[in-house]
């Protein structure tokens, strides 16, 4: 059974409106009606409130649905994004210490210089992307 | 030929403003939709000073605010739009990227 149709259950179980649901975990009652309605699904936080208000057991909530499972995985698994974003700001300051040093070597040469303005725009613009990424 | 590579410049100059319009604009609106979805408060002018800033840093201090702001709710389209918005800053960024090579390529050849 999907999640949405187990808190409705739940919810109509335990005598409680929307609204009153929306109070007790600080929602507004549109969301509440989201998640019974599979048009959102409730981050983790929400689900451990919503299986002591409704006197559910957690597993029983999440079991079953794929998707909402994917949700929590994609939501929950910052570690590796923030891997990815540190090692382009790493890269990307090495880059640029090596490409002033070498610029330094040839500083008569127009060419050398474009050259290390070409590489940090492409190096600045990756860790840009790493960051728009993030949100 | 310095008309040649002056025309280049200008080229790169209108990619890079083009490029960089877009990618703001649809930063704004990715910013905007986040923080609608954590139900922050302002999320128009969250989204107006992510994009506005030169280097970044709106940006970078949105997403240190909005840690304390978990998703709250957001729906399978917004989800879907948030994903188009960050294909769409993807291609701005390669096209103000490439606008810029060219304006470096431009000052440098003439």
């Amino acid at each position: 059974m999907k999640i949405g149709k187990k808190l409705k259950e739940a919810r109509i179980k335990s005598k409680l409106t929307q609204e009153q649901v929306a109070e007790q975990l600080l929602v507004s009652r549109q969301t509440v009606s989201n998640w019974e309605n599979e048009k959102s699904y409730p981050d983790i936080i929400s689900a451990v409130k919503l299986s002591d208000l409704y006197s559910v057991s957690l597993d029983e909530l999440l079991k079953g649905d794929v998707k909402m499972l994917e949700h929590l995985e994609t939501s929950t698994d910052i570690v590796k994004s923030n891997r990815k974003l540190t090692g382009a700001i790493i890269l990307n300051i090495l880059l640029l210490a090596f490409l002033l040093i070498m610029a330094g070597f040839f500083p008569n040469s127009a060419y050398m210089i474009a050259c290390v303005f070409c590489i940090a725009i492409i190096s600045t613009s990756y860790l840009l992307y790493q960051i728009v990424k993030k949100i | 030929m310095e008309k040649y590579f002056m025309g280049i410049l200008a080229v790169g100059i209108a990619i890079t403003i083009t490029a960089g319009v877009f990618s703001a604009y649809q930063l704004y609106r990715l910013v905007e939709t986040d923080a609608k979805c954590r139900e922050i408060k302002k999320p128009k002018l969250c989204g107006l000073l992510a994009a506005s800033s030169n280097n970044q840093s709106g940006l970078l201090l949105y997403l240190i605010r909005r840690k304390k702001y978990p998703v709250i709710s957001m729906t399978s389209a917004e989800k879907e739009f948030i994903k188009r918005c960050k294909k769409k800053i993807g291609v701005g960024i390669i096209f103000l990227a490439i606008g810029a090579i060219i304006c470096v390529l431009g000052i440098t050849l003439m």
